[in-house]
């Protein structure tokens, strides 16, 4: 074998090594930080709370803000008491925000990682008040090859500028998950979503009737099942299939030809999986007699039986 | 010289690529814990653990502390032969019987018995008095009696780390609806979780344990969510790898004259371990 590449691959495993080295160090001294940084968390959050209800007019001074390393724990802070409250004043956490550098220290993190660790620092940039500058700044990722990072992106653009959330979300070029569009729902809770959920159902953008019938299924929305119907017959199977669910969810009558022709186009295996689905719903035999037959309605009582948990007496 | 270059080259390409792995399952597990969404309740995905061979209460009581609420736990006990943990359950959930109704959908024998609990706060708990012998028995009994679609086995000694079940949830939701037949969990080269629809059209839980069926519709995934095993797969290769560098070693000692090739295997030895240490130095963090 030639004598450089021996060198060559010798050199790479020994700097190989002196990096694992540099991890295995920096992980330990964490660690040992862990206990005294919890505790200039909790001392911060008092100071914090006061701030976000007003009782504290002035930016306070937190034991987070003195050192480097621990902007990023103040970020944390701020986006996990930002998840928990509703409708709070993001102005006076911008501007804590504003004055210790966390989000540029998020950008730099960004900036100098791939995939999920620049995923992860552009979410904690999403939970926290931002600047137009962020925005601006974070948009150079929006053709990411991580998707992860492109949902990111989203949700950082989407927090900025509550009055263009469904245009944002309706450009968005791929289909959400589930996850995705639950995510975009707890945004709701900080009041940055609207609650209209007919818009979104009447769009013909996918990602905008996603929002809507998980929006449907989470406030429990009976009215909309008529909604509803024509998503369960489109030719979008997954769309179909989360709209079949919500359906049932709000316990709607199962008398609809969307409805049966819906599950007459399911096998036997995907069909008592329905059963046991419309059973946990709380529907009656009588109810699902019209989609199964009776063929299949032993088996259906038998579930129903179940979780109605009969008591053995005796 | 060839041949230990060659060794030494796949070594490091071995160990480098399993501490990437590792790494990568860090971040993803960072990522998970960042969607808060999952907790909504809205992600459309319910697992029930199905709990085998269990002795003890506080394994239970850990898995019924999950914050995650579309998730129950299905306890298969022998009841002759768990007397003790038996009472302590009754004691402790206030458990009554119901009737048990059997859906049809996998082979079950043996049940003497289903009990829930009085209590609303316990209301995701099932006990089942199953004297089936075998655990793939007592498994298709869980699968039976569990109310959810995603299935999760978990063996004696086996316990997820903690908020584990709202991390696999999301993991789940990142799929189209129902659209995972299993979760592989790579470290141990085995199905984490299951679908129901999955294990009906094979008949219920297959015999083995490492069993993989051939649907396309699989999730792997790296980070770590059980504890209390023995990854003995994971320590072989290690202990093999670190063996077969030793007698390299040894062979370079006796051949070479040159100082070099040692010290290219002792910095190549030092790598393996290194990798190593980071790799449960991130399971741990996990933990």
């Amino acid at each position: 074998m030639n004598g450089w590449f021996e060198w060559l691959f010798v050199g790479a495993v020994a700097v190989g090594c002196i990096y694992l080295s540099i991890l295995l160090c920096d992980a330990t001294l964490q660690r040992r930080r862990a206990a005294r940084e919890g505790l200039l968390m909790r001392r911060s959050v008092s100071d914090l709370v006061r701030m976000m209800v007003g009782e504290e007019r002035s930016i306070p001074r937190l034991s987070l803000d003195r050192a480097v390393r621990h902007r990023l724990l103040l970020g944390e802070l701020i986006a996990r008491l930002t998840a928990a409250v509703y409708g709070c004043d993001p102005f006076p956490l911008a501007k804590l925000l504003c004055r210790s550098k966390v989000d540029r220290a998020l950008l730099r993190i960004a900036k100098r990682t791939r995939g999920l660790r620049r995923a992860c620092a552009l979410k904690l940039l999403a939970d926290l008040p931002s600047f137009e500058l962020v925005v601006r700044t974070v948009a150079r990722y929006r053709d990411d090859a991580s998707r992860e990072v492109r949902f990111a992106v989203l949700l950082v653009e989407t927090a900025s500028d509550p009055h263009r959330v469904l245009q944002r979300i309706a450009d968005y070029e791929e289909p959400l998950s589930r996850c995705e569009v639950a995510e975009l729902l707890h945004l709701l809770r900080r009041g940055l979503l609207p609650i209209a959920y007919r818009p979104l159902l009447e769009s013909e953008n996918g990602n905008l009737q996603r929002l809507g019938v998980v929006l449907v299924e989470l406030f429990a929305i009976e009215e909309a099942d008529r909604l509803l119907l024509p998503l369960i017959a489109s030719q979008d199977r997954e769309l179909a299939a989360w709209a079949f669910r919500a359906y049932y969810l709000l316990h709607r009558p199962l008398r609809r030809k969307e409805v049966v022709a819906y599950v007459r186009q399911m096998d036997r295996i995907d069909r008592c999986i329905l059963m046991r689905s419309l059973a946990l719903a709380g529907y009656t035999e009588s109810q699902a007699r019209w989609l199964f037959g009776e063929k299949l309605m032993p088996r259906y009582g038998a579930l129903v039986a179940s979780f109605k948990r009969s008591l053995v007496c005796g | 010289m060839w041949m230990m270059w060659g060794v030494l080259i796949v070594a490091v390409v071995v160990a480098g690529l399993r501490w990437q792995l590792a790494e990568r399952a860090d971040d993803r597990r960072r990522w998970l814990d960042r969607m808060y969404g999952a907790r909504s309740g809205t992600l459309g995905v319910g697992i029930s653990a199905l709990v085998v061979g269990e002795q003890r209460l506080e394994r239970c009581e850990a898995l019924l502390e999950e914050e995650y609420a579309p998730f129950e736990v299905v306890l298969i006990l022998n009841f002759e032969r768990s007397l003790t943990l038996v009472e302590d359950l009754h004691q402790r959930y206030h458990l009554i019987r119901v009737e048990y109704h059997p859906s049809g959908e996998f082979p079950v024998r043996g049940v003497q018995g289903l009990y829930r609990s009085r209590k609303r706060r316990f209301r995701r708990l099932v006990v089942v008095d199953c004297r089936a012998p075998g655990e793939r028995a007592a498994l298709d009994v869980g699968a039976d009696v569990a109310s959810y679609d995603y299935l999760l086995p978990l063996r004696r000694h086996e316990q997820l780390v903690p908020g584990g079940v709202a991390r696999l949830a999301t993991e789940l939701a990142r799929q189209p609806l129902n659209g995972v037949d299993q979760l592989i969990y790579a470290p141990m080269l085995r199905c984490l979780v299951w679908h129901r629809a999955a294990l009906m059209r094979v008949g219920g839980f297959p015999c083995r344990r490492s069993s993989l069926t051939l649907s396309a519709r699989r999730v792997v995934v790296w980070e770590r969510y059980l504890r209390g095993y023995t990854c003995l797969g994971g320590w072989c290769s290690a202990i093999l790898l670190t063996l077969l560098l030793l007698l390299v070693g040894v062979v370079v000692w006796l051949q070479c004259g040159t100082w070099f090739p040692l010290a290219a295997w002792g910095v190549v030895l030092l790598f393996v371990v290194l990798c190593r240490a980071r790799i449960r130095q991130l399971d741990r963090l996990q933990l």
